[in-house]
């Protein structure tokens, strides 16, 4: 046996060899006892592993998913559409959203995301000298798509908080305290980002951090409705 | 012999707990839950979701799986509008599984060192277990292959995908994926055949 053909062996198998190949392979394992005997070991193998069982998952899983389009639900009624509106491009789907951190951990980096930016949003949108009235400032196209959206948000939150609510008793008190603080931080920056954005129409960074902090917010219910329904 | 790999294109291999649902069955649960129905969405999900979850828990493990089963579905109900029923249900859905495992697979890339691409991994596997569960033994063994074995080896010869069709999952060529199946039965093979 060589490397050779043994490297081909697989091809051979699979039926991947030109008909001239495969004859000039045939030649050899008539020859070749211990390439015949690879051949007959991976021909096992192969069928071995076609026949390998599936696996039935726990039953939790579809009670995920289920509360998953539950709330997703609760907004567009049809698959194949949005399902909890990302405010600022309207098409973005809420799973590709997900982190891989614990609710605690997803809740304090909110808050802190929240703050920093918060504190940002407040610093560029705060009045200077050769400011126009802004509170008189129109909302432009995008601020007021922004503003929109932040309403449809506002409706997905509140059906998620309420899914939340059902399930909450399922929580670890730490983890729902952890989670309370959150909101209302975020809550807190969500009012503050919609003061801003009509004083300032203009500005995008202003409408990014609400866009963001809204997304935060519904994926931190999101988190929390799915870990109580899987505590189920 | 295979000619066109060991299920042939877009061919569901027979290694799956799918529940036998009749074709006509299915297409009508696919209609309804395209319009929302829950209910029949469940029955699919009753139907695939073996498959699914093997396709998990080998690509990504078991501590994992169950979770990526559900992103799976979710992901199957958000694009449920865009099947238009020009291959199988049960084809198309599993190419979406692919796609969001990959896709899992390489965030999961960034956070962490799970698999060592090294041949000795085997040495530390048992070899035939005595109960004689080889279904289970293999399963270990190929848990253990080196990830890029591991994955052409799981989606050529279990889930029964081409070449042609692995190298554009992973970006890699039809040849890449060709040495890597090689290699990764020749490993088992020195693990289970010994």
């Amino acid at each position: 046996m060589t490397d050779r053909w043994t490297d081909l062996i697989s091809e051979y198998l699979d039926g991947c060899m030109d008909s001239a190949s495969r004859r000039e392979m045939e030649a050899h394992l008539e020859s070749c006892a211990e390439c015949s005997a690879t051949l007959e070991d991976l021909r096992a193998i192969v069928v071995r592993a076609a026949a390998l069982p599936a696996s039935a998952p726990p039953a939790e899983v579809w009670a995920g998913i289920e509360a998953r389009l539950r709330a997703a639900t609760a907004a567009p009624s049809v698959p194949g559409t949005v399902r909890v509106r990302n405010v600022r491009s309207g098409n973005a789907p809420w799973t590709s959203w997900r982190i891989s951190l614990s609710l605690p951990q997803l809740a304090a980096a909110c808050v802190a995301v929240v703050a920093l930016s918060g504190g940002l949003a407040w610093y560029v949108s705060r009045p200077h000298g050769n400011a126009v009235n802004q509170a008189a400032v129109p909302l432009n196209s995008q601020a007021a798509a922004t503003m929109q959206g932040a309403d449809a948000t506002i409706e997905d939150i509140e059906q998620l908080r309420q899914i939340l609510a059902d399930g909450r008793d399922k929580l670890d008190p730490t983890t729902v305290r952890s989670l309370e603080e959150s909101l209302v931080a975020i809550d807190t920056a969500i009012r503050q980002g919609r003061t801003a954005l009509q004083a300032d129409p203009q500005n995008p960074y202003v409408r990014d951090h609400l866009d963001e902090t809204m997304r935060r917010k519904v994926d931190l219910l999101r988190r929390a409705t799915q870990l109580a329904s899987a505590t189920e | 012999m295979y000619p066109n790999g060991p299920w042939g294109l877009g061919v569901i291999p027979p290694n799956t707990l799918e529940t036998a649902v009749p074709q006509s069955n299915e297409r009508a649960d696919v209609v309804r839950a395209q319009n929302g129905d829950t209910r029949a969405f469940e029955r699919l999900y009753q139907a695939h979701a073996g498959r699914v979850h093997g396709l998990a828990r080998r690509m990504i493990g078991p501590d994992l799986a169950g979770e990526l089963t559900q992103d799976v579905f979710v992901r199957v109900w958000e694009k449920l509008g865009t099947f238009r029923g020009e291959s199988a249900f049960g084809t198309w859905l599993h190419r979406v599984a692919v796609n969001v495992v990959l896709h899992r697979r390489a965030a999961l890339k960034t956070e962490r060192i799970r698999f060592d691409d090294d041949e000795n991994v085997l040495d530390f596997v048992p070899g035939r277990t005595a109960s004689g569960d080889i279904g289970m033994d293999m399963e270990t063994a190929i848990a253990k292959l080196p990830e890029g074995a591991r994955v052409v080896f799981i989606l050529h010869d279990i889930e029964g995908f081409k070449h042609e069709e692995i190298a554009d999952h992973l970006g890699v060529t039809a040849g890449t994926s060709k040495a890597q199946l090689h290699r990764a039965r020749m490993i088992l093979r020195q693990h289970l055949c010994r």
